[in-house]
């Protein structure tokens, strides 16, 4: 415990120290990403401990001016420090290795980067309502002056506005909950909430203000429409320790505040579920449409989100049902797809950044053919691409896997709402991988094969051998996720128990984690063996069949003599007939010219799809907000006396009530 | 852990898989009163094609290269988790149908890098298109799956087949009915038949598997003709194992009413393909989703039974 705490302070210590000696930039550089990474690696230590032998760390004594605060390193708050402790260091390490160019140690992106980290790390071990909020706030600030640190780019700038606004109606609402949370067990302290008696309806109203607050950082619709804009326009590094760690505090905050509240009601699991299925879907048709490379990726954590959330919500949901072992499997599955989808996603966000540095662009309709000129690139955006498209042997199928069964599970039980929620459940998950399939076997293929539709005579640049560090540990990290997942059942299972604590009952058959054993195995070594026979195959087909094959033709394009990269099929040309059949949730812009004549000399044509919630609800709901509060800008003038003036009416009227009144 | 026989009949199923397709073109033949070509033309396409060298366009990458191998693979594969012969699969544990359609994912992962990879005007055309439906036609296999779930209380594949017995049909005629329905719009999507595609379609712009391969040649093109074959097979003997059962015959009989089942089901492909034409891209979506409203029909059906 003391170790994690030492590693919190270095962190700190390195963030303020780099911009203080910002001079010497390399020096600064080492120092901020030196700080962060061998501070992850000295928290790594207790976390595991924890985590893998059950370690128990006593509960530490804050002595803050108004009373005392806990800090706790349970399971949970171990489980959910592994993406911050893997992203953090890889992320440092990342943009150590491209601060020259990207000129990071010159201001307070060291500051902002380590303090984001920190509190984060904070966060998890807060075990008091007022450490934990503070701790919040500071992980948000810092995040949004992470995503404005280029803030000479006006979208950067536009989209840290949007987080910051989003971030602070979220924490508005996770306030009015610790407020409440206070109110009924008289103490702000995490053990006593636990203990508080809560009429049904305090829990609901406690249970909703959290999926309120914390569903802004998750990317719960509506709530995400800050999320693909800051991903997008932050930096790379920064948008996977956003994506990778920052907004799975969201997941970290609603399972302790379910943790704290009484069993689940089946409303609660409901409607975890249906708004998870309504993320993931809207997430992933909204994400075939972009044409920026890093929003498709932007919305395919948001889509990650809704699978996320939907298991949560079908173990919720077993729980009031009393069934033990779907709970088990089902928050299994979630827990094990959050680390996952952090590992993927940040491999996925480095890549973006490797593709746009090289190519100067995010427009998938400007790329084309990379793959020829950045090997390595295409290699990692490829695994990291079947991973988060759910395909075997990556490690995300795993998860998506024990989250299938948890809905196969659920369909054998006699009752129409079990099998309304397996429905959901199947369905919606093999709707969303599928969709998912396309999102990034599109991605792929727009940006790595074809005919590039770049400038030729431009001078691309695979990345450098130092900054393909960060994405060889991620790869292996996928690697490793996959391959140790039945090992990991167990561990993972030990948190899951934590949060669900006996809500559900015990199972007297068989504990998921025996459940799940055989069939990850199975399915592991399955589709390992099937990966180790088609590379086989590879080595046979080169060495013995490759003979006489000839690959200087040209592509077959109906007869046309001389086809060249425009002709190939564009980003939306191949998202087309998707965002035509949902035209009506995706409301795309179409830009061009029609055809027309016999002899058409020029057409054009292209769709973008910004985001519907932001068009269609909350640009007009703010628009309305500030219409309303105009009238008291009157109030606010910039004229000194008045406001002197203000607080000696507010006096006077407060004097009088006291004199009237009491 | 894998029972011999099961590997036997595996690799018969492997065998007999490219017989399917020219049972088909037989039957269309026979509704057209042609005489059509032979049954086993795709073995001598397949054997032709070996012999061949290749040739690649100077626009792809090793994804081209790769991608046959990677579909072929993943279709064996998958072959390995369906019952064949009313016996229990090679492999079989729960969730095992999970993993049959995510490998079949992997290859159409593949299938579309592949028409990517070429930079051709049409290729990515049948890539946007089979990525659509075929992400449409997932949950409504999925549906079908939950209704035998639910009457089977297995989540194996294996385990609800063994389930599914002459006398339980008998009692629910209008679930079968429904799901083999289902399943059977289903075998046409995946398998690229009409009314979803054409296989014989000779027109870039209206096909959508066959366009996906149009580059390709030689070993490639067979390796990913056989696949093709194979993902027909796996379909269909779904489909046989949900309609027939002949549980606790001799291994013979079993066999041979599989074999049966599994000509039976060609030859419905054909009489399809021979008596509709093929539907405009616009309506396939709905005609997809069709499909999973009639296995949630039959699960309404059962719910209201009860």
């Amino acid at each position: 415990m003391q170790q994690y705490l030492i590693a919190i302070a270095l962190i700190t210590v390195g963030g303020i120290l780099a911009p203080v000696i910002r001079k010497h930039r390399d020096v600064s550089n080492i120092v901020g990403a030196g700080s962060a990474i061998i501070g992850a690696l000295l928290a790594l230590l207790p976390v595991l401990k924890v985590l893998f032998s059950g370690a128990d760390f006593p509960v530490l004594l804050l002595s803050l001016p108004l009373g005392e605060a806990s800090l706790k390193l349970d399971a949970v708050s171990a489980f959910f420090a592994l993406p911050v402790l893997v992203l953090l260091p890889v992320t440092a390490l990342f943009s150590g290795a491209v601060s020259r160019q990207e000129k990071y140690g010159a201001d307070g992106y060291w500051f902002f980067f380590n303090t984001l980290g920190a509190a984060m790390l904070l966060l998890l071990i807060a075990a008091n309502g007022v450490v934990f909020l503070v701790a919040w706030e500071i992980m948000s600030v810092a995040a949004f002056f992470l995503i404005t640190h280029r803030d000479e780019i006006a979208t950067a700038r536009s989209a840290g506005w949007k987080f910051l606004i989003a971030s602070h109606i979220g924490t508005a609402a996770l306030m009015l909950l610790f407020a409440l949370l206070a109110a009924s067990s008289g103490s702000l302290e995490f053990s006593q909430f636990a203990v508080a008696h809560f009429t049904t309806g305090m829990g609901s109203l406690a249970f909703f203000l959290a999926l309120f607050g914390f569903g802004v950082k998750v990317g719960l619709l509506p709530l995400h429409v800050w999320m693909p804009d800051s991903y997008t326009y932050a930096d790379a590094p920064v948008s996977a320790l956003l994506s990778g760690a920052m907004s799975k505090m969201g997941f970290y905050g609603l399972l302790r505040v379910l943790m704290l509240l009484p069993a689940p009601a089946a409303s609660w699991g409901w409607v975890l579920v249906i708004g998870g299925l309504l993320t993931g879907i809207f997430a992933m048709i909204t994400a075939l449409a972009q044409s920026d490379l890093k929003k498709v990726i932007s919305y395919s954590s948001m889509e990650n989100a809704g699978i996320i959330l939907m298991a949560i919500g079908c173990s919720a949901l077993a729980m009031s049902w009393k069934q033990p072992l779907i709970a088990g499997i089902a928050m299994v599955g979630a827990l094990l797809h959050v680390l996952n989808h952090s590992v993927c996603k940040g491999l996925l966000f480095l890549g973006s950044g490797a593709v746009s540095w090289g190519l100067g662009t995010r427009k998938l309709e400007l790329m084309g053919g990379l793959a020829k000129k950045m090997p390595f690139t295409a290699v990692c955006f490829a695994i990291a691409s079947a991973a988060i498209s759910g395909l075997p042997p990556f490690n995300n199928f795993v998860s998506e896997f024990i989250i299938f069964i948890a809905g196969l599970q659920t369909a054998t039980i006699e009752d129409p709402a079990a099998l309304l929620l397996a429905a959901i459940v199947l369905a919606g998950l093999a709707l969303i991988g599928g969709l998912a399939v396309a999102t990034f076997a599109r991605t792929f293929g727009l940006v790595f094969l074809g005919a590039s539709r770049h400038d030729k005579k431009q001078e691309i640049n695979e990345i450098t051998p130092l900054v393909r560090a960060p994405f060889i540990i991620l790869m292996l990290l996928v690697g490793v996720l996959t391959v140790a997942s039945p090992w990991l059942l167990k561990p993972i299972h030990a948190v899951a128990l934590l949060i669900m604590k006996d809500h559900a009952g015990i199972s007297a058959t068989a504990s998921p984690v025996e459940f799940l054993q055989q069939p990850i195995i199975m399915v592991v070594q399955f589709s390992l063996a099937l990966l180790v026979l088609v590379i086989a195959g590879w080595q046979i087909r080169q060495r013995f069949f490759s003979e006489g094959d000839r690959s200087d033709r040209m592509t077959w394009d109906c007869g046309y003599a001389e086809p060249d990269a425009r002709i190939q099929y564009t980003s939306s040309s191949f998202s087309q007939t998707i965002v035509d059949l949902f035209s009506a949730i995706i409301r795309p812009y179409k830009h061009g010219e029609k055809v027309s004549g016999l002899f058409p000399q020029h057409a054009s044509f292209r769709t973008d799809a910004p985001d519907s919630f932001l068009r269609y609800l909350f640009i007009p709901l703010f628009g309305l907000v500030d219409r309303g509060l105009r009238p008291f800008r009157a109030l606010q003038h910039g004229r000194l006396h008045l406001y002197i003036c203000y607080v000696a009416i507010t006096l006077l009227v407060l004097l009088i009530w006291k004199v009237v009144v009491l | 852990m894998i029972s011999p026989l099961s590997i036997i009949f595996w690799l018969l199923m492997m065998l007999m898989a490219p017989v399917l397709p020219g049972v088909i073109n037989k039957t269309k033949a026979f509704f057209a009163g042609r005489q059509g070509p032979p049954v086993f033309q795709l073995y001598y396409d397949i054997s032709k094609l070996l012999r061949k060298t290749s040739v690649y366009s100077e626009t792809s990458t090793v994804v081209t290269r790769l991608a046959p191998l990677a579909i072929l693979f993943s279709t064996l594969a998958a072959a390995l988790l369906v019952p064949i012969a009313f016996r229990s699969a090679g492999l079989s544990f729960a969730g095992d149908i999970i993993l049959l359609a995510y490998l079949l994912g992997i290859g159409r992962f593949f299938m579309v890098l592949a028409a990517l990879d070429r930079g051709s005007a049409f290729e990515g055309m049948g890539a946007a298109r089979e990525v659509l439906y075929s992400a449409l036609a997932e949950p409504a296999l999925f549906c079908g799956l939950l209704v035998l779930i639910n009457e089977t209380s297995q989540i194996s594949l294996s385990g609800i087949y063994e389930k599914l017995t002459t006398e339980f049909w008998l009692e629910n005629p209008a679930t079968l009915l429904l799901i083999a329905t289902s399943w059977m719009i289903i075998l046409l999507v995946e398998n690229a038949r009409i009314p979803i595609d054409d296989p014989n379609t000779h027109l870039e712009l209206t096909m959508i598997h066959e366009v996906m391969i149009l580059d390709y040649s030689s070993k490639d093109l067979a390796l990913i003709e056989f696949a093709s074959a194979v993902k027909l097979a796996v379909f269909s003997s779904l489909l046989v194992g949900l309609v027939f059962s002949c549980q606790g015959m001799s291994v013979l009989v079993q066999l041979a009413v599989f074999v049966a089942g599994m000509l039976l089901v060609s030859i419905i492909i054909g009489a399809i393909e021979s008596s509709i034409a093929r539907m405009k891209l616009l309506h396939i979506p709905k005609f997809i989703v069709g499909s999973g409203a009639l296995a949630i029909i039959a699960l309404i059906l059962k719910l209201s039974g009860n």
